[in-house]
């Protein structure tokens, strides 16, 4: 049984540049109260480039079959299959990859849910390497940020604090 | 002419690099078949052991995820194209 993973302030802080953490947050801000969600895409020299915005398709879903989608948009998000394969194709095509998926959460914390988890740890999700940032909205500004990575020889995530930086 | 059997990026390491597989129409149980013939590890990723679609794969024949059609007993024509996509999705 997993448990929600919390941010860890023992954990050394992840820095993402300014640029990427505004798109970000700006993308979490229009879409509130839905969450939102997207990719980050990089390479070994920058990992955190350029920002993709998903769209969520969760509320999609929860009106066409409420028993197997149970939650609507406020509170899940369900990225759109064709957004994320072309952003993908796109940064092979750029020579990057995929770094990290993000989402946000409304009216509660930034922490990685047993639903992120059981999603992020599935033998076929598409980015086993990537980090998975969470963003906080409250009363539609985003108050807080956590990057969850997977520990190295662990099959669990670590929530490290984010930094603002250059690149 | 068949069906194409769409493999995204992300799963192409399993059907030596490709992109497309080409594969005789019928349902799509058969279809699927066809594509464990090339590739178990594939199909094994795509259909649980009981035989039923996986929780987080999604498999849409044209533009239409099979889930609101007949799962497995979807027609797949000639002509058509079957995408094979791992779901991305979480919540609070």
């Amino acid at each position: 049984m997993r448990r929600r993973i919390e941010v860890d302030p023992d954990l050394d802080p992840v820095v993402l540049p300014t640029s990427v953490l505004n798109e970000i947050f700006a993308h979490a801000r229009e879409v509130a109260p839905e969450e939102c969600c997207g990719l980050i895409t990089g390479g070994d020299d920058a990992r955190y480039q350029h920002v993709v915005r998903c769209r969520n398709d969760m509320t999609l879903w929860h009106r066409r079959d409420a028993e197997t989608y149970p939650r609507d948009g406020t509170q899940g998000f369900y990225m759109n299959e064709q957004d994320y394969l072309r952003a993908d194709e796109e940064a092979l095509a750029r020579g990057e990859r995929v770094t990290c998926v993000y989402h946000s959460h409304v009216e509660c914390g930034a922490y990685f849910s047993e639903m992120d988890q059981d999603f992020a740890s599935q033998e076929l999700f598409p980015f086993p390497d990537a980090d998975h940032l969470v963003v906080a909205v409250t009363a539609g500004k985003v108050v807080d940020q956590v990057l969850f990575r997977r520990e190295p020889g662990a099959d669990r995530f670590g929530g490290r604090p984010v930094a603002h930086g250059l690149r | 002419m068949g069906v194409t059997v769409r493999v995204p990026a992300v799963l192409r390491a399993l059907v030596g690099g490709r992109a497309e597989l080409a594969v005789p129409a019928g349902l799509l149980r058969d279809v699927l078949d066809a594509v464990g013939r090339e590739s178990p590890e594939l199909l094994s990723r795509v259909l649980a052991q009981e035989g039923s679609l996986r929780r987080h794969v999604n498999v849409f024949v044209n533009e239409e995820d099979v889930r609101f059609r007949e799962l497995l007993d979807t027609p797949v024509r000639e002509g058509d194209c079957v995408t094979i996509v791992p779901s991305i999705a979480g919540g609070r």
